[in-house]
C-alpha cells in the first residue's frame, strides 16, 4: 500500500489526468488545433519567459564551445585579423544597440500613451522587439566573450565566426526593429495584436473550461460509484460532528485523488455508512480559501478514513495573472476613457474588441464539438462568473455611462455591440450568448428609458 | 405619455433591436425548409427566449405609462411569425394514414411521408408554444397594468394601457385558455410575475407567489366578455386550472359587482353587470359540481396502477422491516421461529389501520404524491404496534418487580443482581421517555452516526433514535408507551418466542382492495380482535376510498 499522496501522482488517481484523457476522448481537438496549442506554448515558455535571455546567453555560449574545425569566413582565419575585426564590430554593434533601445523605448512610450488596451509587456511580447533587442545583446556578449579567449580553436577558429554570426544577425535586424516598432505602434495593428491575444486567450480559457467540465463529470460518476455525494453546497453547519476536512492553504483546488474515495467510505459501521455517505463539496479549478470546506466525514468515520480524507485534494497557488481578465479588464477601462473622452473612433474599435471576443467563445466551443449552451455554462459557472458574464456587466456599466454622457453616436454604437453578437449566436447556436445578449438588451432599454 | 427625447430614441433602438434580430436572423431560419427539424426547433427556442424578452420591455413600458410605445412594441411582436403557416404544410397523418392503407407499412414513400408529416407536427406544436406564450404573457401584462391601476390614486391614468391589453381577449374560449396557460406558469414559478414585484420591494421584505392579480383580470374580462343570456358558453368549458380557484373567484367576482370599484374607473361597467356576475358565478359552479362527478366516476371506473401497487407494497414492507425493533430483539436472543409456510392460528390477534387511503392514491395520473412515504408509513405502524404489543404484556406480566427510593442506577444494578440470583441474563433494557433518568442513568440521545452501540450489534438507522447507551453491558431503548418512571430489565431468551408464517414466500400479506365507505366499516367490524396500529385510531378525518 502506497502512502496516499505517492499514489496520487500515479494516472489512474489523479482527477486531472483522468478527466484529461477523458475530456480529449469525448470532445476531441483537431490535430492541428493540438499541435498549435503546443507549439505556443513551447514557444511561450521558450521565448515569453523573463529569463529567456539568460538561457539564449547559456546555449550561446555553449556553442562557441563546438568543436567544428575549419568553420571560419575567409580572412577570419587569421588571429589578428580576426581580432581586429571583431573589436571593431564589438564597437560598432554597441552603439547599434543603444540606438534599438532608444527605438524601443519610443515605442514604448507611445503604446504606454495610446489606450491600446495592451500592457508594454504584451506590446514587447506581440512586436517581437525584445527578440531583436535579444539578438544585438547576445552578439555584443559573445563578442567580448570570444576576445577574451572563451570557446574551442581561439578567435579565428569557429567561436570567432560564431560571434560576428551573431552580431551581423543583430546588425541586420536594426531596420526590421525599425520597421517593426513603427507599425506596431499603429492604431490599426495595435488593435489586431489586441484581438489576436483576445483570441489566444479565450482558446486557453476555453481549454480550461473543458478540461474543468471533463473532471467535474469524472467527479461525479466517481462519487457516485464510491458512494460519496458530490455537491457545490456543504451542509457544514447542519451536520454538526461531522468531521470537517478544510484545505492546508488558500488557492485552486488542482487535483483530487481519485483513489482515496474508496478509503473515505471506511466507516466504523457498515451499516451506517450507506446512510451517512461522506459529502464533497470541490471540484478541479475551485478557488478555496483554508476555511473551506472540502470534504465531510461522518462522526463513524475510521481514522483511515479520516487520513485519506486528508490527502483527498491538492491546492495550488492562485495563477499570478489570468490574461483573459486582464485584457477584458483593459478593454472595459479603455472603454470608459473612449466614452468619458467622447472618442467615437476610440469606441469603434472597442466595440469591434467586443464583437470579436463575445462570438469568438462559441467558436473555441466548436472546435471540440461543443455548443455553448445555457445549460454547459451553469454546469461550468453555477454562480454566473464566466468571462462572458463579466463582459456583459461592463457593457452594462458603459453603456449606463454612455446614457450619463448623452451621446448619441456612442449609444448607437453600444447598441449595436448585443444585436451583432446575438445576430451571430444565432449562427453559432450558442443560446447562452444569445440569451445574455437579450438580457442586455432589455437593460439598454431599461437605462435609456428610465 | 411621453414626449420623444434622444433618451426615448434611443431606448426604442434597443427594443427596435430585438425585433429585428427576430426578423432578419430568427425568423428566415424558423421559416427555411431546407434547415433541418432540429435546428428550427433550436431556433424556436431562441425565439422563445426574445418573446420573454419582448416581455420584459413591455413591463417597462407598462411601468413609464408609455401608451405609444406599448401599442407599437405590442403591434410588432405579433408580427414576429409573419405568414409562417407550418399547419398548412402536407403531408397531414390523416393524408399518411390514408398513404399506408394504400402502399402498406414498409413502403419508403410512407416512411418518408411519416416523417414529413411529424416534422410538421413538430413545427406546429412549436408555432402553438410560442403564439401560447404571447397570449399568457400580454394576460400577465394585463394582470401587471391592473396590479399598476389598483395601486394608483388616479386610475384614469390606465385606462388606455389597460383597454389595450384587454382588446387581445375578445372571447370566453381564448380567456379559457389564456388563464390556465398564466396560472399554470405562476405556479410551476417560471413566470415573471414574482420577479416583477420583487424588483419593486424594499430589502428585507419577502413576497409569496400570488395570482390575485391574474385572477382579477380573468374576472375582469370574463365580466366584459360573458353573454349574460344562459347556454352562450358551455359550462364545461372551464379549464381545471380556472375551477381550482373557484371559491376565490367568487370573491373577486363580489368585488367588482361593486361599481364603485377603483377598476371601473378606468373602463366603464357594463350596465347589466350584476346580471353577468350571476352568469358567470352559476356558470362556474355548474362547472365545478360537473367535474367533481366526473372525477368521481373516473375514479370508480379506472383501474389500480400496478407499479404503484408494487411500489406501495414494497415501501410497506420495507416501513415494517426497517422498524420491527420487536423481531430484532427476539432474533438477537436466538428466539425467533420460523414456521414455515402456513397461517397463524386464527384465535391470534390482528394488527388494523384507521388510515384509509384514498383510491386515486393508486390511479395513474393522480393528485396524490409519494404513496411509497404514506406506505412506509404504514409499515413503520405496523411494527411500533408489534412493539406496543409487546411492552403490554411486559407491563401485564410484572414478573420480579422491584421498586426501591434509592437512585435509579442503584435499583437498576440491584435488579440485575436479583435477576441473576434467579437465574435470569438481562439481554435488554426497555425504558420510558424520561429524560431526568436517562441522565442520572448515564444515557443519552446520541446524534446521526455517533451511537455507540455493544459489540457485535447492529442496528438499522430507523431504530437508532430508540438507543440510548448502555448500562452493565446491556442495551438500553426508550419506549414511548412506557409509563414513567418504569424500567424493564428483559432477558428476552426465557422470555417467549418471535413466531412467524411465510406466505408465498413473505413475512407480510398485502392485498391492495378498492372498498366503498360502507364496505370498508364493515370490515372492521367483522374483525373485532384488531389490534389498533399506534396513532392511527380516531385519526381517519377522510371518507374510506370510493
Amino acid at each position: 500500500m502506497l502512502w496516499p499522496p505517492i499514489r496520487f501522482v500515479f494516472r489512474r488517481c489523479s482527477l486531472r489526468q483522468t478527466a484529461r484523457s477523458e475530456g480529449q476522448r469525448k470532445w476531441p481537438a483537431p490535430t492541428l488545433h493540438r499541435l498549435d496549442g503546443t507549439f505556443r506554448t513551447i514557444g511561450e515558455y521558450a521565448i515569453g519567459h523573463d529569463l529567456t535571455f539568460v538561457w539564449l546567453l547559456f546555449a550561446a555560449i555553449l556553442a562557441t564551445f563546438l568543436p567544428m574545425p575549419g568553420s571560419h569566413f575567409g580572412e577570419l582565419a587569421s588571429s589578428t585579423l580576426a581580432r581586429n575585426f571583431l573589436r571593431d564590430l564589438w564597437q560598432v554593434e554597441a552603439a547599434v544597440l543603444v540606438l534599438s533601445v532608444a527605438v524601443i523605448l519610443f515605442a514604448f512610450q507611445a503604446v504606454a500613451s495610446t489606450r491600446s488596451g495592451a500592457s508594454v509587456r504584451e506590446f514587447a511580447e506581440d512586436s517581437w522587439l525584445l527578440q531583436i533587442l535579444y539578438l544585438g545583446f547576445l552578439g555584443l556578449l559573445v563578442d567580448g566573450l570570444v576576445l577574451l579567449g572563451v570557446g574551442h580553436g581561439g578567435v579565428e577558429g569557429w567561436p570567432g565566426t560564431w560571434a560576428a554570426l551573431l552580431s551581423f544577425g543583430g546588425l541586420f535586424s536594426l531596420p526590421l526593429l525599425f520597421a517593426r516598432a513603427i507599425r506596431s505602434v499603429d492604431p490599426t495593428s495595435l488593435h489586431r495584436h489586441r484581438l489576436k491575444r483576445f483570441l489566444r486567450a479565450i482558446r486557453r480559457s476555453v481549454e480550461a473550461d473543458r478540461l474543468d467540465l471533463a473532471a467535474l463529470r469524472v467527479l461525479q460518476v466517481r462519487s457516485k460509484e464510491s458512494g460519496i455525494e458530490y455537491s457545490l453546497y456543504n451542509l457544514a453547519g447542519l451536520l454538526r460532528n461531522w468531521h470537517v476536512i478544510k484545505p492546508k492553504r488558500a488557492g485552486i483546488v488542482d487535483d483530487l485523488n481519485l483513489c482515496g474515495f474508496k478509503s473515505i467510505t471506511q466507516r466504523s459501521d457498515a451499516e451506517a455508512a450507506a446512510t451517512f455517505a461522506p459529502r464533497i463539496s470541490v471540484r478541479l479549478g475551485q478557488a478555496v480559501s483554508s476555511d473551506s470546506v472540502v470534504l465531510m466525514l461522518a462522526p463513524s468515520s475510521t481514522r483511515r478514513a479520516l487520513r485519506a480524507g486528508r490527502n483527498i485534494v491538492r491546492i495550488r497557488r492562485p495563477p499570478t495573472r489570468n490574461r483573459l481578465t486582464q485584457a477584458v479588464e483593459r478593454l472595459h477601462g479603455e472603454a470608459i476613457g473612449a466614452i468619458t473622452q467622447s472618442d467615437l473612433n476610440g469606441y469603434r474599435l472597442i466595440a469591434d474588441a467586443y464583437f470579436v471576443t463575445i462570438t469568438a467563445f462559441p467558436e473555441a466551443w466548436a472546435v471540440f464539438g461543443i455548443r455553448l449552451s445555457h445549460s454547459l455554462m451553469q454546469e461550468l459557472y453555477p454562480m454566473g462568473f464566466s468571462s462572458i458574464d463579466h463582459m456583459k456587466r461592463n457593457l452594462y456599466q458603459q453603456i449606463r455611462a454612455i446614457a450619463a454622457s448623452g451621446n448619441r453616436e456612442l449609444a448607437d454604437l453600444a447598441i449595436a455591440i448585443p444585436y451583432r453578437v446575438s445576430a451571430s449566436a444565432v449562427e453559432e447556436g450558442s443560446d447562452f450568448v444569445f440569451n445574455s445578449m437579450l438580457d442586455l438588451l432589455v437593460q439598454v432599454h431599461r437605462v435609456f428609458a428610465s | 405619455m411621453k414626449s420623444s427625447s434622444p433618451s426615448s430614441a434611443l431606448a426604442s433602438g434597443a427594443w427596435r433591436a430585438l425585433f429585428d434580430l427576430a426578423d432578419y436572423s430568427l425568423f428566415p431560419r424558423l421559416d427555411d425548409d431546407s434547415k433541418d427539424l432540429d435546428e428550427r426547433k433550436r431556433i424556436s427556442a431562441m425565439m422563445l427566449s426574445l418573446y420573454t424578452s419582448i416581455t420584459n420591455v413591455l413591463k417597462d413600458l407598462v411601468d413609464s405609462n408609455d401608451v405609444d410605445a406599448v401599442i407599437e412594441v405590442d403591434r410588432r411582436w405579433g408580427q414576429t411569425l409573419g405568414l409562417w403557416m407550418p399547419e398548412d404544410r402536407t403531408p397531414t397523418r390523416f393524408e399518411v394514414d390514408i398513404l399506408r392503407e394504400q402502399l402498406g407499412d414498409g413502403d419508403p414513400a410512407v416512411k418518408d411521408a411519416q416523417r414529413l408529416a411529424e416534422a410538421n407536427e413538430a413545427l406546429v406544436a412549436a408555432k402553438n408554444q410560442l403564439i401560447g406564450f404571447q397570449k399568457s404573457r400580454r394576460f400577465l401584462l394585463c394582470a401587471w397594468v391592473i396590479h399598476r391601476l389598483l395601486g394608483s390614486d388616479s386610475p384614469g391614468e390606465w385606462s388606455e394601457l389597460l383597454s389595450h391589453f384587454l382588446s387581445h381577449f375578445t372571447d370566453l374560449t381564448q380567456l379559457n385558455e389564456v388563464t390556465e396557460l398564466a396560472l399554470r406558469e405562476i405556479h410551476r414559478g417560471g413566470d415573471p410575475w414574482s420577479w416583477w414585484i420583487a424588483q419593486e420591494m424594499p430589502e428585507g421584505e419577502a413576497y409569496q407567489t400570488s395570482d390575485t392579480e391574474s385572477l382579477t383580470a380573468f374576472v375582469l374580462l370574463a365580466l366584459l366578455r360573458i353573454d349574460p343570456t344562459p347556454g352562450q358558453f358551455s359550462v364545461e368549458d372551464w379549464t381545471d386550472a380556472i375551477i381550482d380557484h373557484q371559491a376565490e373567484l367568487a370573491g373577486l367576482v363580489a368585488q367588482l359587482r361593486d361599481r364603485e370599484q377603483k377598476l371601473w374607473r378606468a373602463i366603464a361597467p357594463p350596465a347589466d353587470l350584476d346580471l353577468r356576475a350571476e352568469s358567470l358565478l352559476r356558470s362556474l359552479a355548474a362547472a365545478a359540481a360537473r367535474r367533481q362527478e366526473r372525477n368521481a366516476a373516473n375514479i370508480r371506473a379506472a383501474a389500480a396502477d400496478p407499479a404503484k401497487v408494487e411500489l406501495f407494497k414494497t415501501s410497506l414492507r420495507h416501513g415494517w422491516q426497517a422498524n420491527g425493533l420487536t423481531r430484532l430483539l427476539f432474533e438477537r436472543a436466538q428466539r425467533l421461529r420460523d414456521e414455515g409456510l402456513g397461517r397463524p392460528d386464527p384465535a391470534e390477534p390482528l394488527f388494523g389501520t384507521s388510515l384509509w387511503l384514498p383510491k386515486e392514491m393508486f390511479l395513474t395520473p393522480s393528485g396524490y404524491a409519494g404513496i411509497d412515504v404514506y406506505a412506509s408509513q404504514l409499515g413503520r405502524g405496523i411494527a411500533l404496534a408489534e412493539m406496543d404489543n409487546f411492552v403490554v404484556r411486559l407491563i401485564a406480566s410484572d414478573e420480579l418487580r422491584m421498586e426501591s427510593s434509592a437512585s435509579a442506577d442503584e435499583v437498576v444494578r440491584a435488579a440485575l443482581r436479583q435477576l441473576s440470583k434467579e437465574g435470569y441474563r438481562a439481554s435488554v433494557m426497555l425504558m420510558a421517555a424520561d429524560w431526568r433518568m436517562q441522565q442520572r442513568l448515564g444515557l443519552r440521545h446520541f446524534r446521526p452516526g455517533e451511537e455507540e452501540l455493544p459489540p457485535g450489534w447492529t442496528l438499522p438507522p430507523t431504530l437508532r433514535y430508540l438507543y440510548r447507551g448502555v448500562i452493565e453491558g446491556i442495551p438500553v431503548f426508550e419506549w414511548r408507551s412506557i409509563p414513567r418512571p418504569r424500567v424493564y430489565l428483559v432477558d428476552m431468551g426465557t422470555l417467549g418466542q418471535w413466531r412467524q408464517w411465510t406466505i408465498n414466500g413473505d413475512l407480510l400479506r398485502i392485498t391492495v382492495t378498492a372498498h366503498s365507505a360502507a364496505e370498508a366499516a364493515e370490515l372492521v367490524v367483522k374483525q373485532p380482535t384488531l389490534q389498533w396500529e399506534r396513532g392511527c385510531l380516531g385519526r381517519n378525518e377522510g371518507q374510506p376510498g370510493s
